[in-house]
């Protein structure tokens, strides 16, 4: 029997996984934004400690491996009485890991935009809040379009580890029916594939951004 | 009449070195003070005091109903009360300064809608009519990257406007311009001055500053060491050290009409 075609009989399985994949990527994504946000301004901080606890965020999570944080979020929070389901704790374990990146690329984006942008904008009047969110942060988020890609594409492949703490996502459905099929060349090209089409369309995506970007301004 | 600007005995330093040592000045509505000096003289940070952009050490500033004292160290007024007071200030800058992400007409109803907090139909109608005034109501919805420099600094001229400010200040707005973008620029600060607008300039455009002020400064080593009509600072200077600064600018700039002694010929004009 030709083993490709067994391949495609587990089909929807396949899709299924890949839907978790995806709704991984999509969380995490968003908590990773929301911690890079805060701790990319926490740097900037006039107050210290604030600026501290920044510092050592991004310090302590690129410091340390992917992998170790994962577990220490699901086997070692439970200890301390906080029982994550799977699920949540690779969302949150990867969404934090990845902030810390984002954080450095948001923080490199804030420093590309000249000062004048900011003082022109206080010396109309407009508060220092709505001069960062109007002002400053669109046009960060403009050049940093490449690198938080690059980010997201590496927090998708992230999810691969997900499997050592019992997500059935792509890595982890890909084993199981090794396990019974014992063809690992086959399904781990085939999930390989995958994993690739899907940073293929991310890339794409930022292109497309870049490209929008650049005819507006 | 009283002043609109009443500025007395200002004091700003860097770290140890001290900028402006007592700055003491009265504006008048409508006046136009021009203020000429070296780089490092403390032109463009006094201007970046009077709008707080830079906080003064020391000293005492009155504008319209706001009176402020200084002390080192102090933290300021409140971000309310300085946002109040910038918005009646307005200021162009050397570097434009236009925000790239947004269109012309964006860049120009932004401070109205979030400060003068008017709708967005009305600061439309607010902003399209100032672009009509200075003719680049055509470029209302491109993109300043897109505008020649002249065109940039005019348009950040209107943005200020679009603020209906008090007093207008000018911080070398024509010193990054193409020599021959520096006309319509000037022009538009000309008429604005004919209008009535009090504005304060630190310029390098002597001609500028002679034809259109109405009040000549010279600032020196962080004092104000002339101070008069235009007439009299740039034709009959005091001090040995504005005959010279005139001499080495002017030499620069316009060569022929100025004699050895570094005064300002007569060209045709009186």
């Amino acid at each position: 029997m030709d083993w490709w075609s067994e391949v495609a009989v587990y089909g929807p399985g396949f899709w299924n996984a890949t839907q978790l994949v995806l709704l991984l990527t999509l969380f995490i994504i968003l908590v990773s934004w929301a911690c890079g946000l805060a701790a990319a301004l926490g740097k900037l901080s006039k107050i210290r400690t604030i600026r501290a606890i920044s510092d050592f965020y991004v310090w302590f999570i690129r410091g340390t491996p992917t992998l170790i944080q994962v577990f220490i979020v699901y086997f070692g929070l439970p200890q301390l009485g906080l029982k994550l389901s799977p699920f949540l704790a690779g969302v949150i374990a990867l969404g934090v890991n990845s902030g810390a990146y984002v954080a450095e690329i948001i923080r490199a984006g804030l420093s590309a935009i000249p000062k004048g942008q900011t003082e022109s904008s206080l010396a109309l009047g407009i508060s220092r809040f709505d001069t960062m969110r109007r002002i400053i942060l669109p046009q960060v988020f403009r050049i940093i379009v490449p690198p938080i890609t690059n980010e997201a594409i590496t927090a998708l492949k992230n999810t691969s580890l997900l499997s050592t703490i019992t997500v059935v996502e792509l890595t982890l459905f890909a084993q199981t029916i090794i396990a019974t099929t014992f063809r690992p060349f086959e399904f781990y090209i085939a999930v390989a594939f995958i994993y690739l089409l899907l940073t293929t369309i991310l890339t794409q995506f930022s292109g497309w951004l870049e490209r929008r970007y650049a005819a507006m301004s | 009449m009283s002043p609109i600007l009443r500025i007395s005995d200002l004091h700003k330093n860097f770290g140890s070195l001290e900028v402006l040592k007592g700055i003491s000045l009265q504006v008048m509505p409508s006046e136009v003070v021009s203020i000429i000096g070296a780089s490092g003289s403390g032109k463009s940070t006094f201007l970046r005091c009077v709008n707080m952009m830079e906080m003064p050490d020391r000293g005492t500033m009155e504008f319209e109903s706001f009176r402020f004292h200084f002390h080192p160290g102090a933290a300021g007024p409140p971000p309310a009360t300085l946002s109040a007071v910038r918005a009646k200030i307005g200021m162009v800058f050397q570097s434009y300064n236009l925000w790239p992400h947004m269109t012309v007409l964006e860049n120009v109803i932004e401070a109205p809608m979030r400060v003068r907090r008017l709708s967005r139909r009305d600061s439309i109608m607010e902003a399209e009519d100032l672009l009509e005034r200075i003719g680049l109501i055509e470029k209302r919805n491109v993109y300043p990257g897109k505008l020649s420099g002249g065109q940039q600094q005019r348009v950040a001229i209107v943005r200020a406007l679009a603020m209906r400010p008090r007093v207008m200040l000018f911080d070398e707005v024509t010193s990054a311009l193409d020599p021959e973008l520096v006309g319509e620029v000037l022009a538009l600060m000309a008429k604005l001055a004919a209008d009535g607008m009090t504005m304060l300039l630190v310029t390098h455009e002597i001609a500028f500053a002679r034809d259109v002020s109405s009040r000549t400064i010279f600032f020196d080593r962080g004092i104000i060491a002339e101070d008069g009509s235009p007439d009299q600072v740039l034709r009959e200077p005091k001090s040995e050290r504005l005959r010279q600064f005139l001499k080495r600018i002017l030499h620069e700039d316009i060569g022929k009409s100025v004699n050895a002694d570094g005064h300002l010929i007569n060209n045709g004009r009186n």
